[in-house]
């Protein structure tokens, strides 16, 4: 077997993009990682976003999502910030072109935000999109090319119906052979979770647990799709039929919770949404001039998997998590321990179990144990999801990556309001395009 | 080969694929560049198609092309050599399950032919 014992040109060119970094080269799983610091210390100075929601933005374009959103970003910049003072944009949108029949998306932003003529690019990584923008911005930083770049993403999917959605979506997996024998999104994710069930024995109530967290966290998040805990949700959907609940359990387990792919039910999927985040990130000599208190970028992460899930060594893991997220501990210096909350990629209640075990906060296979038991639940050892995860807060597609940066944005600067976590030092975010074909993840310092 | 190939191979109830000369590696669906040793000398390969379930889910909420079949099962398949494939799962629903052994048939649907595995 040949471990490409030679650098890719590429990777050669990154590093001489960093001229003061350190480069630590070495081998794992018969796969080369490259762990660099960043040759200049980069901030995020300010953040914002659109409530995600299905209804809210019925008559807003994306275009107007995100001028929201960046509106919103730049009024959270505490000595102001001029938009002007941009030099480039990154957007993260994965399918303008089936939402909105629009491509070349990333010129519209910078258009309808008037700051033409800077350069403007569209990163399309699935679910990923704009966990990847943002590693495109704070290296175009790095690179000492620009002081202020604008990160963000946007996803405009309620001009599709239910039926079409889910054929959009499965274009993030592989349609030649996964979509072609009638796989979904959902039903990818289902395959993981039985996998997980029949390895570990980890249970649905398990994952049940994490969607009730996740709605008591969405509750405490006015940005939050679903404000409401389940078991306010079961009781509005219960009086239409006469029906009273007393445990969220319950609803979880009737018919009201129709399956979705086996053992997925509707509660453990995330929502469809409309939405928009925008974070505005700047290197650190730039940074004082707006701000006595950024959020620093700790350290980053991106890997990429195989298409098709059935190409991976394991069912049961995502190998890009477990890649970019060793990367990003390395570069910030620190372990899972040090994390002192995280935004996670739960598109499904089983995506969350599989990710904190992945980023090394669970032993392999008893994530679901771990949040059943309140350990990830605000008040938990390691709050996950504070703001509701993809489950409540909901996932625009493209918007998504972003939109957790907000909410690291906010904890490190202790203005999350009601679900503040106490006195965090380092925040992660992990964004998953697809099932793992891509991954970043970020770690934030306060 | 490509996934032309591949796609053609079903029409002739053929599961094709392809070898590693350099390493003997059989992959499926086929590649161009061999994913263990990086070799491109690759050659067709005729799969079996006997296998077994590696994991499993009924689809309930299907994609639109396959509504008039919901509720379908799918599943990622092991096949005895070597790699894994997906495909539709035949059979009983809530009697089927990981671990039985299955082998590859080749339906006819919405003028395609689509990969599924039948217990054995």
């Amino acid at each position: 077997m040949i471990y490409f014992p030679v650098l890719p040109r590429s990777f050669i060119r990154l590093l001489s993009m960093f001229p003061t970094s350190q480069a630590l080269i070495y081998f794992e799983h018969t796969r080369l990682l490259i762990i660099l610091s960043l040759s200049r210390k980069i901030a995020v100075i300010g953040a914002g976003m659109t409530r995600f929601h299905h209804k809210a933005h019925a008559e807003k374009q994306s275009r107007e999502m995100f001028v929201e959103a960046t509106l919103e970003a730049t009024g959270s910049v505490d000595n102001g910030f001029n938009l002007k003072d941009s030099e480039a944009l990154y957007l993260g949108y994965f399918s303008s072109d089936m939402f909105e029949h629009q491509g070349h998306t990333s010129a519209m932003m910078a258009d309808a935000l008037g700051i033409n003529p800077i350069p403007a690019t569209r990163v399309e990584a699935a679910c990923a999109s704009s966990g990847a923008a943002v590693n495109m911005g704070i290296m175009a930083i790095a690179s000492g090319l620009y002081d202020v770049v604008l990160v963000g993403g946007v996803e405009k999917m309620r001009t599709l119906g239910t039926g079409e959605v889910t054929d959009t979506l499965a274009m993030a997996a592989d349609v030649s052979y996964e979509a072609a024998v009638g796989f979904t999104f959902p039903g990818l994710y289902a395959a993981i979770a039985a996998a997980h069930f029949h390895r570990y024995g980890s249970t649905w109530e398990q994952l049940a647990d994490i969607a009730i967290k996740n709605h008591d966290n969405g509750k405490l998040n006015p940005k939050a799709q679903y404000q409401q805990s389940i078991l306010e949700i079961a009781n509005k959907i219960g009086q239409r039929k006469g029906l009273e609940f007393k445990d969220p359990m319950d609803f979880l387990k009737s018919d009201l919770n129709p399956m979705v792919a086996d053992p997925l039910r509707l509660f453990d999927c995330c929502p469809i949404s409309d939405g928009a985040a925008v974070a505005i990130l700047a290197s650190e000599k730039v940074a004082k001039q707006y701000t006595d208190s950024p959020v620093y970028v700790a350290g980053i992460g991106q890997a990429s998997d195989t298409m098709a899930l059935c190409d991976r060594a394991e069912l049961t893991s995502l190998n890009a998590s477990k890649i970019a997220s060793k990367q990003a501990y390395k570069m910030a210096g620190i372990k899972p321990k040090d994390i002192s909350l995280a935004c996670v990629h739960d598109c499904f209640t089983i995506a969350e179990v599989v990710a904190t075990e992945d980023l090394g906060f669970f032993e392999p296979g008893v994530g679901g144990k771990a949040a059943s038991e309140g350990r990830t639940s605000l008040s938990g050892d390691i709050p996950i999801n504070t703001d509701g995860g993809l489950k409540a807060k909901g996932h625009p597609v493209g918007a998504t990556g972003a939109g957790m940066v907000v909410e690291m944005f906010k904890q490190l600067r202790g203005q999350a309001g009601e679900r503040q976590v106490s006195d965090p030092e380092y925040g992660m975010a992990h964004n998953v395009g697809a099932t793992g074909g891509t991954v970043t993840v970020q770690v934030y310092r306060r | 080969m490509s996934v032309y190939s591949f796609k053609e191979g079903l029409k002739e109830s053929k599961l094709l694929g392809c070898i590693c000369s350099e390493c003997n590696n059989k992959m499926l669906p086929p590649r161009m560049i061999c994913n263990k040793c990086g070799s491109t000398t690759l050659t067709e390969h005729c799969f079996e198609g006997k296998g077994v379930i590696k994991t499993m889910t009924v689809i309930r909420v299907p994609l639109t092309r396959f509504q008039d079949l919901c509720p379908y099962m799918v599943g990622i398949i092991k096949l005895d050599e070597g790699p894994m494939i997906t495909g539709m799962v035949l059979g009983e629903l809530d009697k089927i399950k990981i671990g039985d052994r299955v082998e590859a048939v080749y339906l006819d649907e919405n003028e395609e032919k689509v990969l599924a595995f039948k217990p054995v």
